[in-house]
């Protein structure tokens, strides 16, 4: 069995062209002495690092025949970082960047799909990098039917939001650029910079998907920033107490994924099962999900299931009402 | 009572080199004196069989070699790898004959059956050049990057697996669009019938797709653990082998074909198997898998196997000698040895 510190954690940096992702890539570099990192870019930026090693990729969206429709990987990452992965020189660090139009689900779903990245590799986080003068006007931008908004994607896939160039934006203007991606996202946290320089300690060797962290959320957070805009992509935080029917549960889940997935971009929770002694944790992107039986419960703890989503159209209070349908009488 | 005694295959280690990294190629020339052998490390060497010496180094790809092959009459050797490169020998005494530009990572090469050509898939084109290195057709822009590429029987037609399905091209024809041999999903690996009848596809979603050529006809094997990147044809190409997670299972393609049988199951893999190859007549099966566990078997008929060893780390490439008295094992950490096989 391979354990966490064995896999080598992957950093996704997304954010459309002109945020600054290129900046960002070369400070990390230069500020990483002693790590050896390969990054892997699909906008040709201007990299040149002696130790680390920048492959160019193209993006390739490969469809899954898993049952799971909106299941789509990046064959090009598969291919790559299989690659990298049999040399003996390992990595202590990689990272992805995506170009400004790219949908970060086929890139977060390639470390859920593909067993042979799973085994050697963990994806980090998502960090998404945004233009505090120009992202309102991308996020507000109205696509044509069918077409996607990537940086409402981008900002809604987000694990670390990364709020740079501020240095030309009023503190008032970054406050309302901060709480507009705030409604769409909740769980990311929102890191201002200037020319790139953020503190490397809160993009890189997050864990943002390990289900230990899963442990640290807490859903009563969202509430304050939640029904300020009038908008399709939201986060939702399910807060109950009590323990879940293990059938009712696995059905609502099912029926939910089936129904939403395509709109459920990410989700955590943690929950109570009816005569476990355990916490159940798990996270996931659209249907695809990682879960497991985490730490005891207290004997005299309360038990409260945590839910966040964040996806399109969700109903918060249609998701509650179902949720806790769920639970035992 | 009777009591048969069964054969068995001792395998024992004659010799062992490095090559500092992952081997990627292990190739026994016909004739069964000379092994081409070459690693991510960059180093591609063509050794002695029988000893392990290094007869000579060629110039290697930087980055890494990715795959290489001697030419079916052995009088030419194949490589290709990280720097975009295809390099080409003359057997007689390793002279370079020709250094080819690719559109990308070398990924996968392969020789006509009458060695007049070799095609080389690099990103998202497939290249054919003479051993001389004069190209003879480049298609570009295929639907995704080639993971392998292989040769019609008659030497007319170069398949390419991509997302998407093959693609079948005509060297003689380059300006004829591919034929397009559907399947939606990612193909990883390709292996043609020796007879010519059939093309077997392992793919991404954990299952391999077989055509019958050219009718378009086709199957699919569902239901395995994980991609499938090994898949192996025996000689008589009545029996396909695919390795998965764990076992190879052996479907048999006589009468009318596998469709509703059971597979013969090759247990013992502890992981996912890393290399799968058929002896020259077929009577063994090599595979190896990714703990280093390497098995040779008698299939269909026993599913125990005849020989095994541990090695200490993961196979990463596996070739018989022409008369399968031997074996040229790869592994990750870089070794490349030679197993001699003694039935008792």
């Amino acid at each position: 069995m391979t354990t966490e510190t064995d896999r080598v954690p992957v950093t996704v940096l997304t954010g459309f062209l002109g945020s600054g992702k290129t900046t960002l890539l070369n400070y990390i570099l230069t500020e990483q002495h002693g790590k050896k990192i390969a990054v892997i870019e699909n906008e040709f930026g201007e990299i040149g690092i002696d130790d680390a090693l920048v492959v160019d990729a193209e993006e390739e969206i490969f469809e899954m025949n898993n049952g799971c429709i909106c299941c789509t990987v990046r064959g090009d990452l598969i291919r790559i970082l299989g690659n990298l992965m049999r040399r003996r020189d390992k990595f202590d660090h990689i990272l992805v960047e995506t170009t400004g139009l790219a949908d970060p689900a086929p890139v977060a779903q390639t470390f859920f799909v593909d067993d042979e990245i799973r085994s050697q590799l963990r994806l980090d986080a998502i960090v998404t990098l945004v233009d505090a003068k120009h992202i309102t006007a991308h996020l507000d931008e109205v696509k044509p039917d069918g077409v996607e908004n990537e940086s409402i994607e981008q900002v809604a896939f987000a694990d670390r939001i990364v709020m740079n160039k501020t240095d030309l934006v009023t503190d008032q203007e970054a406050d309302d650029v901060e709480q507009r991606l705030r409604a769409i996202n909740a769980m990311a946290t929102v890191h201002r910079t200037a020319y790139g320089k953020v503190d490397l300690d809160a993009i890189l060797n997050v864990g943002a998907f390990d289900l230990d962290r899963v442990l640290e959320m807490d859903p009563q957070f969202l509430e304050e920033s939640e029904h300020q805009h009038d908008q399709s992509v939201t986060s939702v935080g399910i807060e109950i107490q009590g323990s879940l029917d293990g059938t009712k549960l696995n059905e609502w889940l099912g029926t939910l994924l089936a129904e939403q997935g395509i709109d459920i971009f990410r989700m955590k929770g943690i929950l109570s099962l009816d005569g476990e002694d355990e916490r159940f944790v798990f996270q996931g992107v659209h249907m695809l999900f990682d879960g497991q039986p985490h730490t005891p419960w207290g004997p005299d703890e309360i038990r409260t299931n945590r839910l966040v989503f964040i996806g399109r159209n969700l109903d918060r209070e249609a998701l509650t009402a179902s949720f806790a349908s769920c639970l035992v009488n | 009572m009777s009591t048969t005694t069964r054969t068995q295959d001792l395998l024992d280690q004659r010799w062992e080199v490095t090559l500092d990294d992952f081997i990627t190629v292990t190739d026994i020339i016909g004739s069964g004196d000379h092994v081409l052998a070459g690693s991510l490390s960059g180093r591609a060497e063509i050794l002695d069989a029988k000893t392990g010496e290094t007869i000579a180094p060629l110039d290697g790809h930087a980055m890494g070699v990715l795959s290489g092959a001697w030419s079916p009459d052995g009088t030419s050797v194949a490589t290709a790898g990280h720097d975009a490169r295809l390099r080409l020998y003359r057997a007689a005494d390793l002279a370079p004959t020709a250094s080819v530009a690719l559109d990308g990572w070398g990924t996968t090469l392969a020789w006509s059956p009458d060695a007049a050509l070799v095609a080389v898939g690099a990103g998202r084109t497939v290249t054919v050049v003479e051993p001389d290195g004069t190209e003879v057709a480049r298609w570009s822009d295929l639907p995704s990057t080639i993971t392998a590429v292989a040769w019609s029987i008659d030497g007319m037609s170069v398949g390419a697996a991509c997302y998407g399905g093959l693609r079948w091209m005509r060297p003689s024809q380059p300006d004829r669009p591919p034929k397009h041999l559907a399947w939606k999903g990612s193909l990883l690996s390709i292996d043609v019938a020796p007879d010519g009848r059939w093309v077997a596809a392992g793919c991404q979603d954990a299952s391999t797709h077989i055509w019958r050529l050219w009718s378009g006809e086709d199957l699919q094997m569902a239901g395995y653990p994980a991609k499938i990147e090994h898949l192996a044809w025996d000689p008589s190409s009545r029996y396909l082998a695919i390795g998965s997670v764990g076992d190879v299972t052996i479907w048999d393609f006589s009468g009318k074909g596998p469709q509703g049988s059971t597979p013969t199951t090759l247990d013992g893999h502890t992981r996912h198997v890393s290399a799968l190859a058929y002896n020259h007549d077929g009577s063994r099966l090599v595979s190896g898998d990714a703990d280093g566990n390497l098995f040779v078997w008698a299939p269909p008929k026993r599913t125990s196997p005849t020989g095994q060893i541990h090695l200490d780390s993961g196979v990463a490439a596996v070739s018989w000698s022409a008369d399968g008295s031997s074996l040229i094992v790869g592994t990750e950490h870089g070794s490349v040895l030679a197993l001699g096989i003694t039935r008792t």
